[in-house]
């Protein structure tokens, strides 16, 4: 058997196993940021106690049955609801004591409100991986990733970065380095500024993602690679600048397997409100279900089988990404999917 | 050097592609499929199996699962 079929056939049983749970929770969908390619609409405000419950309560029905518990924050700003986190972080660890489970986290956070302080306590809480954006150099990033009052962001980002670096408590930074035709050249200028004050700290490392239309109401202003070849040759110069040189191809026999692919993975909307991606969010296919106060979810199981379309069909496209079949009744506000991080 | 990138990125351009599944793996039947109100699944009405090895799962999820939201490849379906 080769390994992508056994891969594939791990991946399946992974996804719908008993003992693992995966939620990415939305503990607010309001951001104090407005970034130029947002596809967020900010409706939804801070999560209400009742959804809060739910999930404490979900966590507790699952708890003695589960070998993992994996917590994706997300938002909106998810540290505009610190508090929120915090509760639900410190139920999820206390279970984990109990019980005997795996608990640990991820976060994607603009940062703005990531100071050495907060940091310091979600690492305590078991946040082992941020995600952090950055837009080019000052005079780009701040142009693009602006505050709600219009003003840049930049600085405060690199002084909470320049801090953490200064902490002990260790934990993953990805630094989400956007790129577009806009600001790529000024992109090799961040590189190498990364490269000197931070990129010598293992815990900080860089991902290049081009900038795309992903279903904001600004994307018809947006400058983005229309053509894939000059996309591709401006990454293979930034990961030359980053790297030194380029990275070996992937193994053909790897796959990757999208979350909202995954049955055991749910996406919890501030509002609670259950969804699959969390990209295409106002998608009515997307709203697979809502969680009660009690833990128990009410699942709408037509919509919801959709997303898990790439394990009925076992095309590795649709594994990879099963928005396109899962969204087909209408993609017409969607060019691209994004990957998860960009909204925050 | 290659620490600087984060792990299990690969840039979009760099990526291989072309794998498929052969036809005798065993593909899920989402007609028999039911999510419980606790969100677990069963087939044909029986419970899926819990998997066995959260130390491989962790490193799996770490590389590949949750996590690489962040790094996924997914951005051409709907282009």
């Amino acid at each position: 058997m080769k390994s992508i079929d056994q891969g594939y056939t791990q991946a399946m049983r992974m996804s719908l196993a008993p003992n693992i749970l995966a939620l990415t929770v939305l503990p607010t969908e309001q951001c104090c940021f407005r970034c130029d390619y947002c596809y967020e609409d900010f409706e939804i405000g801070k999560m209400q106690r009742d959804v809060e419950s739910g999930i404490s309560n979900l966590m507790k029905t699952k708890a003695p049955s589960l070998s993992l518990l994996n917590v994706a924050w997300f938002g909106g700003e998810p540290l505009m609801a610190k508090d929120v986190i915090y509760r639900l972080s410190e139920t999820a660890l206390g279970l984990s004591k109990k019980h005997g489970f795996e608990f640990w986290s991820t976060m994607t956070t603009n940062a703005y409100l990531l100071d050495k302080q907060t940091y310091e306590k979600l690492v305590d809480y078991h946040v082992n991986s941020f995600q952090i954006t950055l837009d080019g150099i000052k005079a780009d990033h701040d142009s693009i990733r602006k505050r709600v009052d219009g003003e840049g962001t930049f600085d405060k980002i690199i002084e909470n970065l320049l801090a953490i670096k200064t902490s002990t408590h260790t934990a993953e930074i990805v630094l989400r380095v956007h790129y577009s035709p806009r600001n790529w050249r000024g992109v090799i200028t961040l590189v190498k500024w990364l490269k000197r004050n931070l990129l010598d700290d293992e815990r900080f490392s860089v991902m290049f993602r081009a900038v795309g239309k992903w279903g904001g109401s600004n994307d018809e202003n947006l400058e983005v690679f229309e053509d894939k070849l000059d996309m591709a040759n401006v990454e293979k110069i930034l990961l030359q600048e980053l790297l030194g040189e380029l990275p070996e191809k992937q193994d053909p026999d790897n796959f990757y397997v999208c979350y909202a692919s995954k049955a055991n993975n749910l996406v919890i909307r501030a509002n609670g409100g259950i969804a699959k991606c969390t990209v295409a969010l106002s998608h009515p296919n997307n709203d697979v279900g809502k969680i009660n106060p009690d833990g128990t979810l009410t699942i709408d199981q037509k919509h919801f089988k959709k997303w898990l379309i790439g394990f009925q069909t076992g095309d590795l496209k649709q594994l990879a990404c099963p928005a396109g079949a899962a969204l087909k009744t209408d993609t017409s506000s969607l060019k691209s999917i994004p990957v998860v991080a960009t909204a925050a | 050097m290659n620490n600087k990138l984060a792990s299990g990125m690969i840039a979009l351009s760099l990526a291989a592609s072309g794998s498929v599944i052969a036809d005798d793996v065993e593909l899920l039947d989402l007609d028999n499929l039911e999510i419980s109100t606790t969100g677990e699944t069963a087939l044909f009405g029986t419970p899926a199996e819990p998997v066995s090895n959260v130390d491989k799962l962790k490193t799996i999820e770490l590389a590949g699962g949750n996590n690489c939201s962040n790094y996924g490849v997914c951005g051409d379906a709907l282009a």
